[in-house]
């Protein structure tokens, strides 16, 4: 095998109409302008896909895409990326996955793969060793995610295969369907598994025997001990290491910030059983994604029920969410079994919650009847109702059809004021948070580049009231700015500046291919640009100083910003439903009971955070900007003719 | 070398363990082992859960003491 290059990175470029792949090499200049995962992937998608195409056409190609450090001595580097047009939204699709199968695609000699056509008859692809070979899947066609795997194992017989498949969701391209990567890590946002189902495409398994060089071992592993004592030692990893990522609830449903009967609560009371302590019945251990200390992943298992003898893993914070709150559901078992479903039959948790919360409250006011559900009783906290509709949802059965064609669409379909009731930025639905009370989360999910969407620019850190001294010297750097910065989370000063510092570091990390919870999420005290600028130099090589890398995490979001004009964005979409600014939260502790967004205030802080990123008052990158950051050309200019 | 947040977060058992009111911000110290302890700044009632001997963080709030739930029935 050919010696890998983290400075030339290597693609392969699938041609399933025609069953061949060709592999290239980018152009080193590329790594350093946009590194690789998520950043180089928008950059590919401009590159590949032909403006305007249709998402679930053959042109629309599926961009996967390991990070500049996957897979590397880098701890948590397990991420890769999947961009395509998103069917959900019409804009950017880009989705982002731990796991193990971005380290395993390097070593298998490729950085990226570049899928493009639709395939005759189902296919599933098998990567291994700088190749990459076609077999059929008609066999598979309608198997449920854990099938499928299986299905594969036995086939293969190499257990340390990493395999990527979607599910019945994914197959009937429900328009937010996610490709998934293990019995949990997923893909989950903006509809790549409907993209992936529009090919015939059902898995892709891949084996690598390569190996990285690492530029300065001695150094990258002395200094990964270093960036792994800053994470493990945080209060934060030791609650997760215990409870996951749903230690969250605790906080956030007592405080008041949390979405529930869709949007008309922002906590649930009494809902003990879904605080992440009652968890600890099911689970039997924790797991973690390739090279992560932290472990945060519960492995679960039902000792009775339709799921019993199944391991599952998680549930994510996102998961009690919703099937618990925003369903008006109390049962960390209702949980756990929605959870299994949705990730058995390839589906985005977040977006089949935020739908059927929408729909049962479109019940509750009468706009939707039995008739529609197929004679489903939709109301809040029927867990068996929540389960039906993820079925069909999946199988496009009665509303479940309906509800999969994501939220605008399916709005539309069903008329009435049923939009009005709508949780989603851009045709995306939100995560349960209630950002009401919060401004700075609100702005961040307003104004991300996949829509409604706080993994890429929440500033949580902002929740913690920290001392103003600690905040400026996170929010400060690497770049020396000087303007406001308030910690009251409450306030709208300040805030435009966390938001987009926090998209530039997340947008890195992504392009890196590291865990977002090793990096300032949680904790102020994890590491950022300093940190990754050194974990740069020792595993590839390439001398990115903290401002260099900053940057580079710009120019991508830039991008980003350009795809979506290019796709109809405007200074329109990086807002929020009215809701957020006419229904006053009714519940949670003082500091957020009877909370509302103002409007005008929030249009300012849309205008700071465009003035900050050197945008225009619609939202549009100026000349100087394109120029500066060396985008000039960008904006309507991405491939009319669909790459090479 | 440990970095000071390192430093600062390390488990230590000799140490208080001091947990932060959700409501007012305040920092005080529960009960070794308790499972609800009570804000000694606003009055608020906390449930909580021990990560460690050495750190405590709070569960949620004791339902029947939170402020504004007389009329609240969902
Ligand atoms: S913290 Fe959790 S999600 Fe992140 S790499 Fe570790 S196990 Fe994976
Ligand atoms: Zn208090």
């Amino acid at each position: 095998m050919s010696q890998v290059s983290v400075t030339s990175q290597r693609l392969a470029v699938i041609d399933l109409e025609r069953r061949t792949f060709r592999v290239e090499q980018l152009d080193p200049q590329l790594t350093s302008r946009f590194l690789g995962g998520r950043g180089l992937a928008a950059r590919l998608l401009m590159q590949y896909a032909p403006r305007g195409c249709d998402p679930l056409g053959p042109e629309n190609p599926l961009i996967i895409s390991a990070g500049l450090l996957t897979g590397t001595m880098a701890s948590a580097s397990a991420r890769v990326n999947f961009a395509a047009r998103s069917p959900l939204t019409g804009l950017l699709g880009s989705s982002n996955m731990g796991g193990g199968f971005g380290p395993e695609l390097r070593w298998a000699g490729f950085e990226h793969l570049v899928i493009r056509g639709r395939a005759s008859e189902p296919l599933w692809l098998y990567v291994r060793d700088g190749k990459v070979e076609f077999f059929p899947a008609a066999r598979l066609w309608g198997q449920g995610v854990y099938q499928t795997r299986r299905s594969l194992y036995a086939e293969i017989a190499d257990p340390r295969a990493q395999v990527l498949c979607i599910g019945p969701a994914g197959e009937n391209q429900v328009r937010f369907a996610c490709i998934m990567g293990g019995i949990k890590s997923a893909a989950g946002r903006t509809g790549m598994g409907a993209v992936m189902g529009s090919k015939n495409l059902k898995a892709i398994v891949c084996r690598g025997r390569g190996d990285l060089p690492i530029a300065r071992p001695e150094k990258a592993l002395e200094y990964n001990r270093r960036v792994i004592g800053q994470v493990v030692s945080s209060k934060v990893s030791r609650v997760m290491q215990r409870w996951g990522t749903a230690f969250i609830f605790d906080v956030t449903n007592t405080t008041g910030l949390v979405r529930t009967r869709n949007f008309q609560y922002n906590q649930l009371p009494r809902s003990e059983d879904l605080e992440c302590e009652a968890m600890e019945p099911y689970s039997q251990s924790m797991a973690a994604c390739f090279g992560c200390q932290v472990h945060c992943r519960h492995r679960y298992r039902l000792a009775s029920g339709p799921y019993r003898d199944f391991w599952g893993q998680g549930p994510e914070y996102s998961s009690l969410g919703a099937f618990g709150t925003e369903v008006g559901c109390r049962s960390m078992r209702t949980v756990l079994e929605c959870n299994h479903l949705v990730n058995d039959l390839g589906l985005d948790t977040i977006e089949t919650g935020s739908m059927i919360a929408w729909a049962m409250e479109l019940y509750e006011k009468g706009i939707l009847t039995r008739a529609d559900t197929g004679g489903l009783e939709l109301g809040w906290g029927n867990d068996r109702a929540v389960a039906e509709m993820i079925r069909q949802i999946a199988y496009r059965r009665h509303l479940g059809d309906i509800l999969a064609r994501g939220p605008l669409p399916a709005a539309e379909a069903i008329g009435k004021d049923s939009r009005r009731y709508l949780i989603q930025v851009k045709g995306m639905s939100s995560l349960h948070s209630d950002e009401r009370p919060t401004p700075s989360l609100a702005l961040n999910i307003a104004v991300a580049s996949r829509g409604a969407d706080h993994l890429r620019g929440r500033p949580a850190i902002d929740l913690y009231n920290l001392p103003l001294d600690l905040l400026e010297k996170v929010y400060r750097r690497p770049d020396g700015y000087d303007g406001p910065l308030v910690n009251d989370w409450t306030s709208y000063r300040g805030k435009a500046r966390m938001v987009m510092w926090q998209e530039i570091l997340y947008m890195l990390v992504d392009s890196l291919g590291i865990c977002k919870f090793h990096t300032v999420f949680f904790s102020p005290n994890h590491p950022a640009f300093e940190e990754f600028s050194q974990l740069v130099e020792y595993n590839t090589g390439l001398e990115l100083s903290a401002r260099q890398l900053w940057t580079a995490g710009w120019r991508c979001c830039v991008l980003e910003r350009i795809y979506n004009l290019d796709h109809g964005l405007a200074r329109d979409d990086d807002w929020l439903p009215d809701r957020f600014f006419d229904e006053p939260t009714p519940l949670g502790l003082p500091v957020a009971r009877g909370k509302c967004l103002d409007r005008e205030k929030f249009a300012a802080m849309v205008s700071e955070y465009y003035r900050l990123y050197g945008l225009d008052r619609d939202g549009r990158p100026s000349p100087e900007l394109l120029n500066r950051l060396g985008l000039s050309g960008q904006l309507a200019g991405h491939a009319a003719g669909g790459g090479q | 070398m440990m970095a000071a947040a390192e430093k600062k977060n390390r488990p230590d058992p000799g140490r208080q363990v001091r947990v932060r009111c959700l409501a007012c911000f305040a920092r005080f110290v529960p009960s070794p082992a308790s499972d609800r302890a009570r804000c000694p700044a606003c009055g608020l009632w906390w449930r909580l859960a021990w990560v460690g001997e050495d750190f405590a963080k709070i569960r949620g709030p004791v339902w029947e003491s939170f402020p504004g739930m007389e009329d609240v029935d969902i």
